[in-house]
């Protein structure tokens, strides 16, 4: 994976995205780069100082300390909120079926077999993320609170909106990690407003009635696993 | 396991060239009976390395989508790999897990459902806490110490690197823990929470370098 999927915001001056390409990824904003040296280290090259090695774990924690993702973030109209929004090019397949996996004459488990129904435009945008096709026809949109899960595999952002229908977005400029982020950070202020807060994202979301919350109003929603 | 004996024995040599390798703790991993072993992910290495060189011939729950081309569908059971819906709660691999289990085979499993970003333990899915709670057998905590330096999730490796210059690897295996078998849903529920920072704090010891 590329170093900038994982890095997808500068740690140094904020800017999003990184441009960048297998080892190395560049701010085009402060102009510092960055590349993976030894092992888990990466070097970090400011334009007017020397290269600095330093472990990526502080650099993540860097870009964590700035609220992840840094591009879709806008105040909504009456400036009492931040909405989240965000679009990015897409391969979008459903999983259809699954192929049986055997071992010795027993069913040892399952594979899902995805389906790729197109290329085209994903959009987050307030509480509602749809996929809109430029080649293929099939379209997808959904509220935050019908997403039952959500994690990333490879490329590809994965959202579950029941127990089993999985649909797959793979994409193809973006980080599929900033995708993760900001979708989870969408869904737990989603929740938030509803005096939940979100404990698991997967295999299922988990939510539990936050006690900070003082709306006597609130229900726990709280989803058991089975 | 003929094919899965042959691959272990090949990787070996080739991992003992590209990696300095120690080995701690291994007298914790029971020669016979069942147990279920823990990693930390931190790595594509990881489940290489444990396959390759526990003491034990291993299964472990692998991510469903690994199987999906023909080659890798018929060659990862072969290996002892079980695959695993991670998008839902999938009951066919706590099935053949706990059928694993009776059988007296040692299980495998990745307790944080995918690899570490930047090397530090994330947070443990519920659900393998429920399954060891269930299966009731040794829970041995491991550590590949190293593998995050060699080959981080974000990151490349040059395969071809043998020789001198090796990075060093500890692979070590803490005491088993017994939390005891609990056949209830409600007795998992109220072992869990506990159950769950044991394990945490065994994988922190486990991976400190």
């Amino acid at each position: 994976m590329p170093i900038h999927h994982m890095l997808y915001r500068c740690p140094r001056c904020g800017h999003d995205p990184l441009d960048g390409h297998r080892r190395r990824a560049s701010c085009s904003s402060c102009e510092t780069s960055f590349e993976q040296g030894r092992g888990s280290t990466i070097i970090v090259r400011p334009p007017d100082g020397p290269p600095e090695p330093t472990a990526a774990s502080s650099l993540l924690a860097d870009v964590e300390k700035m609220g992840g993702p840094g591009f879709g973030k806008d105040l909504a109209k009456d400036l009492s909120e931040e909405i989240l929004f965000g679009e990015t090019r897409i391969a979008f397949g459903r999983a259809e079926g699954h192929d049986v996996i055997r071992w010795q004459g027993e069913v040892l488990g399952f594979s899902e077999r995805i389906s790729w129904k197109g290329e085209g435009l994903l959009r987050l945008e307030g509480e509602a993320l749809s996929f809109r096709p430029v080649t293929g026809s099939e379209a997808f949109s959904c509220l935050l609170g019908d997403i039952r899960g959500i994690q990333i595999s490879w490329r590809a952002l994965q959202v579950t909106l029941d127990e089993t229908r999985l649909s797959q977005f793979e994409l193809l400029e973006d980080s599929p990690k900033c995708w993760e982020d900001l979708l989870c950070l969408a869904i737990k202020r989603f929740y938030a407003r509803m005096g939940q807060r979100v404990t698991e994202f997967t295999p299922r979301i988990i939510t539990t009635r936050d006690r900070t919350t003082k709306d006597p109003n609130t229900r726990d929603r709280t989803r058991h696993d089975r | 396991m003929m094919l899965y004996r042959v691959l272990r024995w090949t990787m070996r040599l080739y991992f003992r060239a590209r990696l300095k390798i120690r080995f701690e703790g291994e007298e914790n991993v029971p020669d016979k009976g069942p147990f279920i072993l823990l990693l930390s992910h931190q790595s594509h290495l990881d489940s290489l390395l444990l396959h390759t060189f526990c003491p034990r011939l291993m299964f472990t729950l692998a991510k469903s989508s690994i199987f999906r081309t023909r080659f890798m569908a018929w060659l990862a059971p072969r290996v002892g790999a079980v695959p695993t819906r991670r998008y839902q709660i999938d009951p066919q691999a706590v099935r053949v897990a706990l059928r694993l289990i009776e059988r007296g085979e040692g299980v495998g499993v990745f307790p944080e459902g995918e690899r570490s970003w930047d090397g530090r333990l994330r947070p443990l899915r519920s659900g393998t806490i429920r399954l060891l709670l269930k299966a009731g057998v040794p829970v041995i905590p491991c550590g590949m110490v190293g593998t995050y330096e060699v080959y981080p999730r974000w990151g490349h490796m040059n395969w071809l690197k043998v020789g001198l210059g090796r990075e060093r690897v500890i692979i070590r295996y803490a005491e088993p823990i017994h939390f005891g078998r609990h056949d209830d849903r409600a007795g998992r529920e109220r072992a869990r929470p506990e159950a769950t920072t044991t394990i945490e704090t065994a994988l922190r010891a486990v991976m400190a370098q």
